[in-house]
């Protein structure tokens, strides 16, 4: 059985779709990202760091890791 | 995107979070976000907050939380309008540990909202008899702090598991598949 996770998404935006696709079907995922301020009006955290995290999602997906 | 919170939201000292009944606070804020977005998307969206830190009373903090759809059944006691919601820390609870350490928070918490389940080998009806559990992605625990062969980003079909999770994935949201 294989499956893999497809992502796209754009950094302007932090809007991710995810298709999960085992052989059967595919599952389209939407991620809205919320980056929250503080009082200082700035992000807790990069936005680069986050989509790190979900390009990391979708690279270990692809690569046969849901086997 | 970037979202300041309403008045009745105080991010700077960490959310207050706790797993069986949302606090005011986290209530307020998954209200908040929940009020947004594509309302066209319906229930295939999955809104992942990101915050200063996770104040909760687990001993060993956490770095990300999830609302997935079973958490509305007893005994928790959340609102299903906040179901399919990540919350995570820019740091551990502790502040003393970026998210960074933590490579795969995101795709771990995603995973309890598709998968609608717990952790593995925890959560789940079989037992763990050969250290299957390290490597996946569902541990509980907390998951890799790096990505390596070794790290726990696996999702296990029945073959080897008693519970597959692909076919969690495919069947236990209502989230459709095409």
């Amino acid at each position: 059985m294989q499956g893999k996770l497809r992502a796209t998404h754009t950094s302007s935006n932090l809007t991710a779709s995810i298709d999960i696709c085992p052989p059967e079907a595919i599952k389209t995922v939407t991620l809205n990202v919320y980056l929250m301020k503080g009082s200082d009006n700035q992000t807790f955290i990069d936005p680069s760091d986050v989509m790190n995290q979900i390009d990391l999602a979708k690279s270990f997906m692809s690569k046969r890791v849901l086997i | 995107m970037e979202l300041t919170p309403t008045s009745t939201i105080d991010l700077d000292d960490g959310l207050e979070w706790e797993d069986i009944q949302a606090t005011s606070e986290t209530n307020d804020l998954i209200n908040q976000v929940k009020a947004l977005g594509d309302p066209t998307i319906g229930d295939r969206k999955i809104d992942l907050i990101y915050v200063k830190k996770i104040n909760t009373s687990d001993p060993f903090g956490a770095y990300g939380a999830a609302v997935p759809d079973f958490a509305t059944v007893s005994p928790w006691m959340w609102d299903e309008n906040h179901t399919r919601t990540c919350i995570f820390g820019s740091t551990s609870t502790s502040g003393n540990f970026p998210l960074s350490n933590r490579p795969f928070a995101t795709a771990h918490e995603m995973g309890h909202v598709l998968t609608n389940h717990g952790h593995y080998a925890v959560d789940y009806s079989m037992n763990e008899t050969n250290q299957q559990a390290f490597y996946n992605l569902m541990r509980g625990g907390g998951t890799s702090t790096t990505n390596s062969v070794y790290s726990s980003k696996r999702l296990w079909p029945n073959n080897l598991a008693e519970e597959d999770q692909i076919d969690m994935i495919r069947t236990a949201t209502d989230i459709p598949q095409e």
